[in-house]
């Protein structure tokens, strides 16, 4: 069982800076979790301390129901891929693999088995007697990878290995380790600020922002029901729409729109004493939003800037009558001249609502 | 929490603490001793006395000490420019578009690997035969005596040898220096028309200044301790012309009996040399800044 | 990037003629000491031509007896053994405290102070420390090859030191890092990871002290005084009366007592030259 309890981890530095306020998490065996986030959220400060290579200055972290924060990396019964890769430069891709295995004091026979394994599922079979140097960015990619995976981990660390590839490759090797994931069976942690990848590897994704947690769900779920502003704006490409507005007892209305409120969520916002002027921030996403016309109902009015044809789908770009921004992701057949009048009509059970003071989903709360 | 550091910590502790007791024991034990040795008149052997500053006092009236500052600075003084003035020269010589570069530079850097000693002693053959023959073949008066047997010119002789060999380690130092010097800058003063003078001046001569600083202080501070030279050349003769300090310290310190009085003398020679690379490092610091 | 266009076209050979003439400032000396060295002293006349022509046959006596007077092979290996010593001693410790410094100083003002404690012992002339060491090896039975051997590990610290500490800024902390992961202890990844990867400063460093104890007088001569173990240039300061007026043995010796040197460096050339320019442009 390699389980990773973090229980009210936390880091500061002494300078005073609190990369990580209050971490609290359980994963389970052989999860795929992802942290995900902005640069300087926090992320990364957490994956070193779960591999011990920052302190952890509060908190407790277990590993296999072992208290870890004191304890050596080597202890740990980790691996970690790192952003650079970070090979030893004068050893060859063999020496590299076998490097954690020969500290580890195992038999020849079983080095040499592993690291055979490792190289067929990466494809580095050819490469074994090179030197880093005479390797392309994806394959010392995968060599880091090897190294890793010779190790026969409980816990798979990876901080944002992805990152210094071409998009190309970088969509490539997210499927190489989809299907690592699957054959390896060890519980992995995975860190990138590229949300594509959270979304399309993780059995679970934690977005972070600011040292704190915002949420902690399953890519469909932060999809469908982000908790708070954060992390529905930072989940799903194009960005969310928000428009600021305000409930007036019967419809939700903004500067370019009026919506009519169904009657559970009239009830939500009445529970919730949203009456009073208190303003709101509604969300759409590009994708909910759909062509109209005039006569039909909650529209969104405004003229096109700008149309991105990307063959399968087309984003328009339009601005209302009071200077308001929205996107819409559109089948791709559809076509926009510039300048010209759009109505678009969202789906009303996509709409998110939220506190505009404290940003919260007030449909999730 | 803070276990984790100290694994490594300890791990560094243990490499730095066998290094500075070796540093304790052979630099700074010395050197304090040699500071408390320097208030007495211990003689090298027997017994000795406390005497506070006066080998301080006495360094400034001995006549023997203070031939021996004067020779080394104006030694130092005319070697530093000597060679520096060479060096930047032959460096741009080097460094220009020629025919057998690394040959060349290869050879220009030999005087430098050779032992000062046996240089000394195979100059010290050319200065007191060698130039006296030529001088009788082809008559010329003024060379026909050894120059090393003059008191008055001897530190010549030993000034050319100390620059024969000095000229080497600078000029390589300055050809880093202009190799530094990006290639488009020198093609951006010819298309500014600038000509080969004014190209040194104003574009090379600036962006080395931080080269010509090192060579400067490097120069000036082997120049002031010369001590091989002097053994091999002149023995410090004629009649003491050209003892320098170093070799003063040694042949009085530990041959003649003034272990503590040399000590002292040890102690100025210290700060003299601190307060010279300290002076001259400001010195091109400013230039720097006014550049 | 501008294209070399005019690179090997404007070869200036006026400028070249002039170096190689200015060879001869280098050769010169040389060719005298050699030329004597193989004469007998017979052919010694107190004329140019005594001095400076070419000897009548190429005889090896005089180098056979320098070897004997200044018994060569001992001396040889004493320097040998000195420098050769000194140069792997230092590498080992001078890395290590460099890595240590290297990685230390930045974030703790304690390794900041050793640092600088230790760069200043560079201040230091040898002169000063001359008397008191001489005493002190005396008392410490150190007054032999081991004695300056030390002596030189101590005096050549301070600039090696800086050299290796400013050379960790080119290895990221990253590799430490997954070394430990990979779970070595700090001192394996030293060894495994770190120094290999120090090599060009080692290079450099080896050159610098080669070239620094190789052809040192002082310190073998303050130090062994009197013990009849020599080094190379000791032993032509030692053997000087025994050579008496015989110029020929003595230029022989000087000659044989250059070789070694010479032939490193021409072997080496390249590296010399490379390591040189290193070491004193980043010391």
């Amino acid at each position: 069982m390699s389980e990773v309890i973090l229980n009210h981890i936390q880091k500061t530095y002494p300078n005073g800076y609190q990369a990580v306020k209050d971490f609290n998490m359980e994963i389970k065996d052989q999860e795929f979790i992802i942290f995900v986030g902005p640069s300087g959220c926090g992320k990364s400060t957490t994956l070193r301390m779960i591999a011990g290579l920052e302190d952890i200055s509060g908190g407790t972290l277990k590993i296999d129901n072992v208290v870890c924060n004191d304890r050596e990396p080597k202890d740990r019964n980790i691996a970690m891929v790192f952003q650079n890769y970070a090979l030893y430069p004068h050893m060859t891709v063999r020496k590299n693999m076998e490097y954690p295995l020969k500290i580890a004091k195992l038999p020849k026979e079983e080095i040499d088995a592993r690291i055979e394994h490792a190289a067929k599922i990466l494809g580095l079979q050819d490469l074994l007697e090179r030197k880093p140097k005479a390797l392309s960015g994806g394959q010392r990619q995968r060599v880091a990878m090897g190294r890793a995976i010779v190790r026969n981990p409980k816990v798979l660390l990876m901080d944002e290995p992805l990152s210094n590839l071409d998009a190309k490759l970088r969509g490539q090797m997210r499927i190489e380790i989809a299907r690592l994931h699957k054959e390896l069976k060890a519980t992995t942690i995975y860190v990138t600020h590229d949300q594509t990848e959270a979304m399309t590897l993780g059995d679970r994704i934690v977005v972070m922002s600011n040292g704190e947690i915002q949420q902690i769900d399953t890519p469909q779920n932060l999809y469908e029901r982000p908790r708070n502003l954060f992390v529905a704006t930072f989940i799903g490409m194009p960005v969310m729409n928000i428009l600021e507005a305000e409930y007036d007892g019967s419809a939700i209305v903004g500067q370019d729109f009026r919506i009519e409120a169904s009657d559970p969520l009239k009830k939500i916002l009445d529970q919730q004493g949203f009456k009073n002027g208190r303003t709101l921030k509604i969300g759409i996403r590009p994708e909910n939003l759909r062509v109209g016309t005039k006569e039909d109902k909650n529209t969104l009015a405004g003229r096109v800037d700008v149309a991105e044809m990307l063959g399968s789908t087309t984003n328009i770009y339009i601005t209302t009558k009071n200077g308001s921004k929205v996107v819409a992701a559109l089948p791709g057949d559809v076509r926009a001249q510039t300048d010209q009048e759009l109505f678009l009509v969202p789906d009303l059970n996509m709409l998110h609502i939220f506190d505009a003071e404290t940003g919260l989903n007030i449909l999730e709360m | 929490m803070k276990k984790k550091m100290s694994n490594r910590t300890k791990t560094y502790l243990c490499i730095l603490i066998p290094a500075l007791i070796l540093f304790v024991m052979f630099n700074t034990y010395p050197m304090i001793n040699g500071l408390i040795y320097s208030f007495t008149n211990y003689k090298g052997y027997g017994k000795f006395d406390w005497v506070g500053l006066r080998n301080y006092v006495d360094l400034f009236q001995d006549e023997r000490v203070l031939k021996s500052y004067l020779f080394t600075f104006k030694y130092a003084l005319c070697g530093t420019i000597l060679v520096n003035v060479l060096s930047l020269l032959m460096a741009l010589a080097l460094n220009a578009k020629i025919r057998f570069k690394s040959a060349l530079r290869g050879i220009y850097f030999v005087p430098n690997i050779l032992g000062g000693l046996v240089i000394g002693y195979i100059f010290s053959f050319f200065f007191t035969y060698i130039l006296p023959y030529i001088g009788i073949a082809w008559n010329i008066e003024w060379l026909q005596n050894s120059i090393l047997a003059s008191p008055a010119y001897a530190w010549i002789g030993v000034l050319i040898v100390g620059v024969w060999q000095a000229v080497a380690m600078t000029t390589i130092i300055y050809i880093s220096g202009l190799q530094t010097v990006p290639e488009d800058v020198y093609e951006a003063s010819r298309v500014d028309g600038a000509s080969k003078w004014t190209e040194f001046w104003k574009v090379t001569f600036p962006l080395i200044i931080p080269f010509i600083s090192i060579n400067f202080v490097l120069t000036t501070k082997n120049f002031l301790m010369v001590f091989d030279q002097i053994m091999s050349l002149t023995n410090g003769g004629p009649a003491q012309s050209t003892e320098s300090i170093s070799f003063l310290i040694y042949r009085n310190g530990l041959d003649g009996g003034q272990f503590g009085f040399q000590s002292a003398n040890a102690f100025v020679f210290f700060l003299v040399i601190v307060i010279i690379s300290v002076v001259q490092q400001l010195i091109t610091g400013k230039k720097e800044e006014q550049l | 990037m501008s294209k070399p266009d005019k690179e090997n076209k404007h070869t200036n050979w006026v400028l070249t003629i002039v170096l190689i003439l200015g060879t001869i400032t280098v050769f010169f000396p040389l060719y005298m000491a050699l030329v004597i060295a193989f004469k007998s002293p017979s052919e010694m006349t107190n004329d140019v031509q005594g001095a400076l022509g070419f000897p009548k046959h190429l005889g090896f006596e005089n180098f056979a007896k320098a070897m004997e007077v200044t018994d060569f092979w001992n001396t040889l290996g004493n320097s040998l053994l000195i420098t050769i010593s000194t140069i792997v001693l230092g590498i080992l410790v001078y890395s290590l405290v460099g890595y240590v410094l290297g990685r230390t100083t930045a974030k703790s003002k304690h390794f900041k102070l050793i640092y600088l404690y230790i760069i200043s012992g560079m201040f230091v002339p040898f002169a000063i420390l001359m008397m008191p060491l001489v005493k002190e090896t005396a008392q410490m039975h150190l007054g032999n090859q081991l004695g300056v051997i030390l002596l030189y590990l101590v005096f050549y610290m301070p600039m090696n030191v800086m050299l290796y500490a400013g050379y960790m800024k080119n290895i990221p902390e990253v590799m430490e890092e997954a070394s430990m992961v990979d779970g070595a202890s700090t001192w394996k990844t030293y060894w495994k990871v770190i120094f290999p990867m120090m090599k060009p400063m080692h290079a450099t460093v080896a050159i610098m002290t080669a070239l620094g104890t190789w052809n040192d007088v002082m310190t073998p001569l303050v130090i062994m005084s009197g013990t009849g173990i020599n080094t190379l240039p000791i032993a032509q300061l030692n053997f000087q009366t025994a050579f008496g007026t015989n110029y020929n043995l003595a230029f022989a010796s000087y000659i044989l007592s250059l070789i070694p040197m010479l032939i490193f460096y021409i072997i080496c050339q390249k590296q010399i030259l490379n390591g040189v320019a290193n070491g004193a442009v980043k010391g």
